[in-house]
């Protein structure tokens, strides 16, 4: 990769907080001096790209996300555990009541107003993080990956107040109300697919792509909502199979896979293990 | 050259499909083997054993007699009913199905299957005919096309949520619908060599209210490029357009019906030029 003078297109992505493992492989391309020609992102990702893109810190960024999660625990407990009940087989009754309970309480008061979360939540740490900027202020390329609401697809989002841009990157469909901007209401693309790699064309070589897979769901699932989930997340990985063949190169962050997509406590975990995973990972590509 | 023909899901709107075998059988078009997913494959199964539409229909207008086929009608929309009550029932149903594995059985599902195919089993059927169906412990699409047909579709009709997954040789299997709509790859794995596919395509529902619409939207979105992507390897696309149909009502089955024998004549012309241009 030392090799490729224009630079490389960086496709990030990640479901929930897992895509805050970005940060790690991110630390690693900047040490290594690893010049990006463009980043494309989506969920929490959006955050971190365009954060990046301006040259910001990451170890400050690591920081107001831990930060965020711990204020915030009251509105977000019940994510917390959407990621699936935990694999101990002893504690089955216990585990599933309990997961009924929150879950369904949760989802019921939750879903059915627009959205589980308000904006006012990240409002003010994004414009901390952004002001007023815009994407012609930073100093790589970014384009958020979004669904354009209206007309059913997924877009590129590439010019606009980075804060507008980063919303529509984590509205996730459910958790935050679609953002309007320019008269078009866009939600994150995470939940359609986890990379953004559509959208990308030739003159976009060399793409790659930063995978986070999830859990190998081969043990049998007990209830209607995990069968549901191993449906949606099969969907998932079958449509994001078939976007990474675009890919020139996928960094696959492997040893992450255990890592429930609500985990928000142990973030700075996550970072670490995926900067690790990073550095081997590059030492083998150049 | 081997043509097969592969029917998608799509609840009662699969009905449609008998309308496409009437319209292909009138023009003479030969198919030598058959799959389909969740509707797809009864009606796949049922046309492989019987390979007589009028035979078809008959066993329709059974199905609506005597099965209670009519599953959904706790999923109404509200102005069939009183929206208070039915959230209330949705609610407590799906409360109550949290801890099991599905809302409904499979009773209904299997008095309609043994209606249409009785003890008939894969080796009986009069061209090779396979039923998809997603295994969810491997997480991936696999065919079936062994033993009793009863056995063999129900799985494909298997909607997660709704009714609980088959077992089956250590697999967990839920209706084929999920991964592939339209098992086209499948067919061809069967060995056809000019694939008809007939999709059953549903408008994606744009409008949202509150964040499970906005869910389903980005599902249906989903299931659409996986569809998409797979018809794309089909030799030739009948789509059939249903505006609405509600997909629910099985009752509802001669429109469907005439339908899919307008799509498919209207199909015809090109098909056939296809066909031609392959030297078949």
């Amino acid at each position: 990769m030392s090799v490729e003078p224009e630079g490389i297109t960086l496709v990030l992505g990640g479901l929930g907080v897992r895509g805050a493992a970005n940060i790690g492989v991110l630390q690693i391309l900047r040490e290594q001096r690893v010049k990006i020609k463009k980043i494309v992102a989506t969920g929490i990702s959006s955050i971190i790209g365009a954060h990046f893109a301006r040259g910001g810190d990451l170890e400050e960024l690591t920081e107001r996300f831990v930060h965020f999660f711990t204020e915030n625990h009251r509105y977000l407990w019940g994510l917390e555990r959407l990621g699936g009940l935990p694999p101990s087989r002893g504690r089955w009754l216990v585990g599933s009541l309990s997961y009924f309970l929150r879950e369904s309480l949760f989802c019921k008061v939750n879903l059915k107003r627009p959205s589980l979360l308000p904006w006012e939540l990240v409002e003010g740490n994004l414009k901390e993080l952004f002001g007023n900027a815009t994407s012609s202020e930073l100093e790589i390329p970014l384009a958020i990956s979004a669904i354009d609401l209206a007309r059913g697809e997924e877009v590129l989002l590439e010019r606009g107040r980075l804060v507008e841009l980063v919303q529509a990157g984590i509205a996730f469909p459910g958790l935050f109300p679609p953002v309007r901007i320019a008269g078009r209401e866009f939600s994150s693309s995470i939940l359609y697919c986890e990379l953004p790699l559509e959208g990308l064309g030739e003159e976009d070589r060399p793409i790659v792509a930063v995978d986070i897979p999830g859990r190998r769901s081969s043990t049998r699932p007990r209830s209607l909502l995990e069968i549901i989930a191993q449906v949606d997340e099969l969907r998932r990985a079958a449509l994001k199979r078939r976007l990474l063949t675009k890919a020139d190169r996928v960094f696959c962050l492997e040893g992450l896979r255990r890592f429930p997509w609500g985990n928000y406590r142990r973030i700075p975990a996550l970072i670490s293990r995926a900067r690790g995973e990073a550095e081997v990972l590059l030492s083998v590509a150049m | 050259m081997k043509i097969g023909l592969s029917l998608g899901s799509g609840g009662a709107r699969g009905y449609a499909h008998i309308g496409v075998l009437q319209a292909l059988e009138e023009a003479g078009i030969e198919i030598e083997l058959i799959n389909g997913s969740s509707i797809g494959a009864i009606v796949g199964g049922a046309w492989a054993l019987y390979q007589d539409v009028a035979r078809l229909i008959k066993i329709t207008e059974r199905l609506v007699r005597e099965a209670d086929v009519d599953y959904f009608n706790i999923f109404r929309y509200p102005s069939e009913s009183r929206p208070f009550l039915r959230n209330w029932l949705v609610n407590a149903l799906c409360d109550l199905s949290a801890l099991r594995e599905s809302i409904l059985s499979h009773k209904d599902n299997l008095q309609a299957l043994e209606i249409i195919f009785g003890s008939k089993r894969f080796c009986d059927t009069k061209i090779p005919f396979s039923s998809s169906a997603l295994d969810l412990l491997a997480g991936e699409t696999i065919v079936i096309k062994e033993g009793r047909l009863v056995e063999g579709v129900l799985p494909s009709i298997a909607i997660p949520g709704i009714f609980p997954p088959v077992e089956r040789d250590g697999q967990l299997l839920v209706d084929g619908g999920v991964l592939a709509d339209v098992p086209v790859r499948e067919l061809r794995g069967e060995g056809a060599e000019f694939i008809i596919a007939v999709e059953l395509g549903e408008e994606i529902e744009k409008e949202y209210h509150n964040g499970f619409d906005l869910l389903t939207y980005v599902d249906a979105l989903k299931a659409q490029r996986l569809r998409q992507w797979e018809l794309e390897e089909a030799d030739f696309l009948i789509q059939i357009g249903l505006p609405d149909f509600d997909s629910m009502r099985f009752d509802n089955y001669e429109i469907a019906i005439v339908q899919g024998y307008r799509a498919a004549r209207q199909a015809l012309p090109g098909l056939l030029r296809r066909l031609d241009e392959r030297g078949a």
